[in-house]
């Protein structure tokens, strides 16, 4: 009896530890084939799996969002040019995942 | 410009028009404060005799930072500056004639003028009517930012040119504009095409003021000067004359006399006279332009001057009272100067003068005629900017008959051949100023119309290179000032700060 008690708590506190059955070795991946892509750090973050896939492509142009215009000026103070910083661009990756930067106002 | 302001992912340092410094119209080149020399981009500074192509006016908008040049903006000849200069006759700006000011109106928009003038006369009375027609200038945006056009109401002053100026074929340019272009100068003038050299006559110099923030600006003109009140002459003349004679007992006396009126001598009966002082004085001033220093206009005129002083003195000696003769001598010393001067506001700001002096002597007999018994004189002829010159024997005593008698003239310079000055001012851009004069020649030379082009004034600097005398056509007559360091380059040909 003390024996089964025993055991089943050992059995609980592993359970409650989240201790799962004995992991097999990882297995040597091999080499990755050479490719241009944009590395995120999603920090746990959302973004589904983990990981972005090169390329990525802005979703639409018309989703961009946009910091409060501002104006640059020549250095004789004569000319403006204004200019509205972009703030958000959305892309798709190349699995389909969604991704976004987001710019500070400069 | 605010650095750090970026585009997307780049930043952008400097933005504007970098390329700056002396334009000459020789080479088509602008050397620039430092670094290689580079083709001037877009349409050059130009200009007429009447409206010169070396204006050069600063152009600031306020409170804006000081710009900086690196290595790499050196070895390129850019220079990056913190305001704009409108060059040229027709204010030039980023290679493109903007014909008129650009108004920064106190929001630090900045505002293209366009400045509608008319010279005109009703029922005698002058005036200048000006209509200035106001956009918005230097906005970059997409979409394009909005065109505002402003026409103010038409304003004019009236000015009295001394006559009608109606089919006179008067002109009216930009004398000068200030930092803002919130006023500016314009003149009222013809030309007049001499020798030895052109020269305009002004008739009306004025401001122009604008004020508030188009479309709700307005703008105001003020008669600065006009030709019937600035020109002014005057003229005083002292003169004594010591006066030889012999009356009835053959006894020669002298009196002494002061006449405003004397012909410079008195010859009358047997009575021989010669002046022993005298004191000739011209002055008269006329209206050449106007401009500013530091933001305040400054009516610029030439005042000249023309001042004979002689002084003399007859003595009698081998009186022979029974056969009614004796000895005169007579000596005499003049001195001719013609003194110009460019005035600002009143203040002489740049003076020359040129003189000739002459000495002599002579004898006569009284019974003995027309001719003196002996006679000496030498001149000193004084040229403008070269030294002097000592003749001898060249004046010659003049002398004529008036009821019988001998009378005897003044000796010197307006007897002998430098009786002529001539001087003049010269405006070679918006803000320098300088004397023309023509060259005296030795006597018995032809004359010839070279001018000397010598000791020019700006707003803030000034130049005084000694030149040869050079015919007119070609003449340092082309001269620039950079409205923020003072440096005045001048030359044969146009040159002009970009």
């Amino acid at each position: 009896m003390s024996k089964d008690l025993t055991e089943a708590l050992r059995a609980l506190t592993e359970e409650a530890q989240g201790a799962a059955q004995p992991v097999e070795p990882m297995k040597n991946r091999p080499a990755a084939g050479a490719a241009k892509s944009a590395a995120l750090n999603n920090n746990g973050k959302g973004g589904g799996s983990g990981g972005i896939s090169s390329p990525l492509t802005e979703t639409s142009y018309a989703a961009r969002t946009w910091h409060s215009p501002t104006v640059i000026v020549s250095t004789d103070g004569l000319f403006s040019l204004q200019i509205k910083p972009v703030k958000t661009i959305d892309f798709t990756d190349a699995t389909g995942a969604a991704a976004q930067l987001v710019f500070d106002h400069p | 410009m605010s650095q750090g302001e970026a585009v997307l992912l780049n930043e952008v340092l400097k933005f504007g028009h970098p390329w700056h410094g002396l334009y000459s119209i020789a080479t088509g080149y602008v050397t620039p404060p430092a670094g290689p020399a580079f083709a001037i981009p877009g349409i050059a500074p130009s200009g007429t005799d009447f409206n010169p192509p070396g204006f050069c006016a600063k152009l600031a908008k306020p409170g804006v930072a000081a710009a900086t040049n690196d290595a790499n903006d050196v070895a390129a000849g850019r220079t990056w500056l913190n305001y704009a200069l409108l060059s040229g006759g027709y204010q030039r700006l980023y290679g493109k004639n903007m014909g008129g000011p650009i108004y920064i109106a106190s929001d630090g928009s900045a505002w293209h003028v366009d400045v509608n003038r008319n010279p005109t006369s009703t029922s005698g009375v002058n005036r200048l009517e000006i209509i200035l027609n106001l956009t918005n200038f230097g906005e970059i945006s997409d979409p394009a930012a909005t065109v505002v056009t402003q026409a103010t109401t038409m304003v004019s002053a009236t000015f009295d040119a001394g006559g009608d100026i109606a089919g006179a074929g008067v002109l009216s340019i930009i004398e000068d504009i200030n930092e803002t272009g919130s006023k500016f100068l314009m003149s009222v003038f013809e030309t007049v095409s001499t020798t030895p050299f052109p020269f305009r006559r002004v008739l009306g110099l004025f401001e122009v003021s604008i004020t508030g923030i188009p479309p709700s600006a307005t703008a105001s003109i003020t008669k600065l000067a006009d030709f019937v009140g600035s020109s002014s002459q005057a003229t005083s003349v002292s003169q004594t004359w010591k006066i030889a004679y012999m009356d009835g007992t053959w006894s020669p006396q002298y009196i002494v006399q002061s006449s405003y009126n004397a012909p410079g001598w008195v010859a009358i009966n047997n009575w021989r006279s010669w002046p022993t002082a005298q004191n000739d004085y011209t002055e008269h001033t006329l209206l050449i332009g106007a401009r500013y220093v530091a933001g305040v206009a400054q009516i610029m005129t030439l005042h000249r001057k023309e001042n004979y002083t002689g002084t003399g003195d007859v003595s009698i000696s081998g009186v022979d009272v029974t056969g009614g003769d004796c000895l005169w001598t007579f000596t005499k010393s003049s001195t001719f100067t013609v003194t110009a001067e460019i005035r600002a506001n009143g203040a002489a700001v740049l003076s020359q003068s040129m003189s000739v002096t002459a000495s002599g002597t002579a004898s006569i007999s009284y019974k003995s005629g027309l001719a003196p018994v002996t006679s000496s004189s030498s001149s000193t002829i004084f040229n403008f900017g070269s030294g002097s010159t000592t003749l001898s024997g060249v004046e010659s005593w003049r002398y004529g008959s008036q009821a019988g008698a001998d009378s005897y003239g003044p000796l010197g310079p307006n007897a002998g051949p430098n009786g002529e000055a001539i001087f003049g001012a010269w405006r070679y851009s918006n803000s320098v100023y300088g004397l023309i004069h023509r060259e005296y020649l030795l006597p018995g030379a032809t004359i010839t119309n070279n001018v000397v082009f010598r000791g020019v004034v700006g707003a803030v600097g000034s130049e005084s290179t000694v030149y040869s005398p050079t015919l007119f056509s070609g003449g340092a007559k082309y001269a620039s000032e950079h409205p923020v360091t003072g440096a005045i380059a001048r030359g044969a040909s146009p040159v002009c700060w970009v």
